[in-house]
C-alpha cells in the first residue's frame, strides 16, 4: 500500500460508513434522514442560493469575452468531432436514474400538487418541477465542475483533481493546502457515496422488473442479493483488466436501448399527446425558470417543505455529488474546445435530452393514469421501482420493453460503477490517469459495500438521504472552486 | 426547541462566514504567486 494519506483517509472514511451500513442498517437511516432534515431546513437557501448562481454564471461565462479561453493551449483544436462529442455527453447524461424516475418522478408530484390545484395544472406543475431538476441545474454543476478540470488540466497542466483550483489560485495563507486536500477528500467521499446510492437505486429497479416481468410475489429482498450479487462479478472482472474499450460498448449498447425505448413510446404511445405535454412542459418550464430557481416554499406548510426536500433540493446536492465523477469524463471529451463551445454542449444538448426524455415518460405515466384502470399513481408512490415496467404494460409488448429496460439498467450501472472505480483511484493518487489496479480494484470493493449498505435499507428515500448527507459538505466547495476559477481567468486576462 | 434554534442559527452564521470568506478571498491581492 503506497503511503498515500489521502488515499488511506478516504478508504478508511468510506470504509467505515460501509461497516456501519452492513452491521447497523437502521442505526445508518436514522442518521442520516435526521442530519438531512436538520440539514436542509437550516441550509434550503443557501443550496438552492448555491445551485442558482452557478447556473448564473456558467451562462454568463458563455457569453463574456472568457467564452473565447480555450480548453488547452491557444493552438490546440478538440480531439473529437462535434458530432461525437455531442454523442457522448448525451451518453454522459444518461443513467440509470432516468430509467428510474422517468415515470415515477412526475406522478410523484402531481399526487401533492392535486391537494393545492385542479388536475391538469396540478399535471402541468409536475411536469415543470421534474424539469426543473433535471435540466438545466444539473448540467450547469455538472459543467462548472468539468469546466474547471479542464481548465486547470489542459490549459494550465495542472494534476486534473478537485483541490487544483485552490492550490493554484490562491498563493497567500497556510490554510490552502489542508482546503485543498480537504475538498479532494470531500471529492472522493461525494462520489464514492453517490454512486453507491445510485448502485442501490439501480438494483432495486432491476430487481423490481425481473420481479414484474416473471410474476413473483415476495421473495424480493433474496432476488435483490441475487441481483446485487451477479452486478459485483460484473463490475470487478472489469477493474482487473484494461476493457475501457469493452465499456464504452456497453455503455453505447445501454444508451442505444433507452434512446430506442424512447422513441418507441413516443411513435407507439399517443404521439400526439406526449408531444404536446413536452411543448407545453418545456413552456412551462422556462417561462417558470427564474421563479423556480429560488423557490424555497416558506409558506406552503410542513407538508410541502418535506417535498420540496425530498426532491428538488436532494437533487441539487445529488448533482454535487455526482459532479466530480461527471466532471472528469467531460472535460477528458472537451480537451481544445472553448468555454463558449463548452457551455453550449454541455449544458443544453443534455438538458434538452432531459425534457424530452421526462416529457415521454411522464407523459406516458399521466396518459395511462388518465385513460386506463391501471393504479398508475399509487404504484409511483409505493412502488417507485416498478412505475417504468407498469407504465410500459399500458402499451403493446410491455413485457419486451420491460427485459430491454432491465438490461439497459444493469449495463448502466456496470459501466458507472467501473468508471466510477477508476476516478476514485485516479482522484486518490493525486490525479494519475493510469492508476493502479489493485487500487481501483479496492474502491470497486468499497463501492460494493457502500452499495450493499445502502440496498439493505431497502427504501429509496433512506438512500437519497445518505447521498445527500455525503454530498452536502462539498456544497462548500463548489463556490470555492468557482471563485479561484474566476480568479485565474481575470489574471489571464491581465497577462 | 430553543436548543434547536440554537443549532439552526449557528449552522446559518458559519454560512455567512463562508459567504464573507469568499467574497474577501474574490477581492484580495494574490500578488505575482
Amino acid at each position: 500500500m503506497p503511503r498515500n494519506p489521502l488515499l488511506l483517509t478516504a478508504l478508511a472514511m468510506t470504509a467505515l460508513v460501509a461497516l456501519w451500513g452492513v452491521l447497523d442498517t437502521a442505526g445508518l437511516a436514522a442518521f442520516a434522514q435526521e442530519g438531512v432534515a436538520q440539514q436542509f431546513s437550516s441550509r434550503a437557501w443557501f443550496i438552492m442560493l448555491v445551485a442558482s448562481l452557478i447556473v448564473v454564471l456558467v451562462l454568463w461565462l458563455a457569453v463574456s469575452p472568457y467564452g473565447a479561453i480555450r480548453l488547452g493551449a491557444d493552438t490546440d483544436r478538440p480531439e473529437f468531432s462535434t458530432v461525437s462529442w455531442l454523442t457522448m455527453l448525451f451518453a454522459a447524461g444518461m443513467g440509470v436514474g432516468l430509467l428510474f424516475y422517468g415515470a415515477a418522478e412526475p406522478l410523484t408530484h402531481y399526487s401533492l400538487i392535486r391537494q393545492q390545484l385542479p388536475e391538469g395544472p396540478a399535471a402541468g406543475y409536475a411536469m415543470v418541477v421534474t424539469n426543473f431538476n433535471w435540466a438545466l441545474h444539473a448540467w450547469c454543476i455538472y459543467g462548472i465542475t468539468a469546466l474547471v478540470i479542464a481548465y486547470y488540466a489542459y490549459r494550465k497542466g495542472q494534476p486534473g483533481i478537485i483541490g487544483t483550483p485552490i492550490r493554484y489560485s490562491f498563493h497567500r495563507g497556510g490554510w490552502v493546502r489542508p482546503v485543498a486536500w480537504i475538498a479532494d477528500l470531500l471529492a472522493i467521499y461525494a462520489i464514492a457515496i453517490g454512486l453507491a446510492g445510485s448502485l442501490a437505486i439501480g438494483v432495486f429497479q432491476v430487481q423490481g422488473g425481473i420481479a414484474s416481468l416473471l410474476g413473483l410475489e415476495g421473495g424480493g429482498d433474496a432476488l435483490k442479493l441475487a441481483v446485487f450479487a451477479v452486478l459485483c462479478i460484473a463490475f470487478l472482472l472489469p477493474l482487473t483488466m484494461d476493457l475501457s474499450r469493452g465499456m464504452a460498448v456497453l455503455s453505447n449498447i445501454a444508451m442505444a436501448i433507452a434512446v430506442v425505448l424512447m422513441i418507441f413510446i413516443l411513435l407507439v404511445g399517443p404521439t400526439h399527446a406526449l408531444m404536446d405535454g413536452i411543448v407545453d412542459a418545456v413552456g412551462g418550464y422556462l417561462s417558470s425558470l427564474v421563479r423556480q430557481s429560488f423557490a424555497t416554499f416558506p409558506f406552503f406548510g410542513e407538508a410541502f417543505a418535506d417535498w420540496f426536500h425530498a426532491w428538488t433540493l436532494n437533487y441539487m446536492v445529488w448533482w454535487i455529488a455526482w459532479a466530480p465523477f461527471v466532471g472528469v469524463f467531460v472535460a477528458r471529451i472537451s480537451r481544445g474546445r472553448t468555454i463558449r463551445e463548452f457551455v453550449l454542449g454541455v449544458v443544453f444538448v443534455p438538458s434538452l435530452f432531459s425534457l424530452f426524455w421526462f416529457g415521454v415518460f411522464g407523459g406516458l405515466g399521466f396518459y395511462a393514469a388518465a385513460s386506463t384502470d391501471l393504479p398508475v399513481v399509487d404504484t409511483a408512490l409505493n412502488e417507485p421501482e416498478n412505475t417504468t415496467f407498469f407504465v410500459l404494460s399500458a402499451l403493446p409488448l410491455g413485457s419486451l420493453t420491460g427485459v430491454f429496460t432491465v438490461a439497459a439498467a444493469f449495463l448502466f450501472l456496470v459501466t458507472s460503477v467501473v468508471s466510477a472505480a477508476f476516478v476514485l483511484a485516479m482522484f486518490s493518487t493525486g490525479g494519475n490517469e493510469n492508476p493502479p489496479v489493485r487500487i481501483k480494484l479496492i474502491w470497486g470493493v468499497i463501492l460494493a459495500a457502500l452499495g450493499l449498505a445502502m440496498m439493505l435499507t431497502g427504501d429509496t428515500g433512506v438512500v437519497r438521504s445518505i447521498i445527500a448527507l455525503g454530498a452536502i459538505p462539498f456544497v462548500f466547495i463548489l463556490p470555492l472552486l468557482a471563485v479561484a476559477f474566476l480568479k485565474t481567468l481575470q489574471r489571464e486576462e491581465g497577462r | 426547541m430553543i436548543v434547536g434554534s440554537l443549532i439552526d442559527t449557528v449552522l446559518n452564521v458559519v454560512v455567512f462566514a463562508f459567504i464573507g470568506a469568499l467574497i474577501w478571498l474574490y477581492l484580495r491581492d494574490e500578488g505575482a504567486g
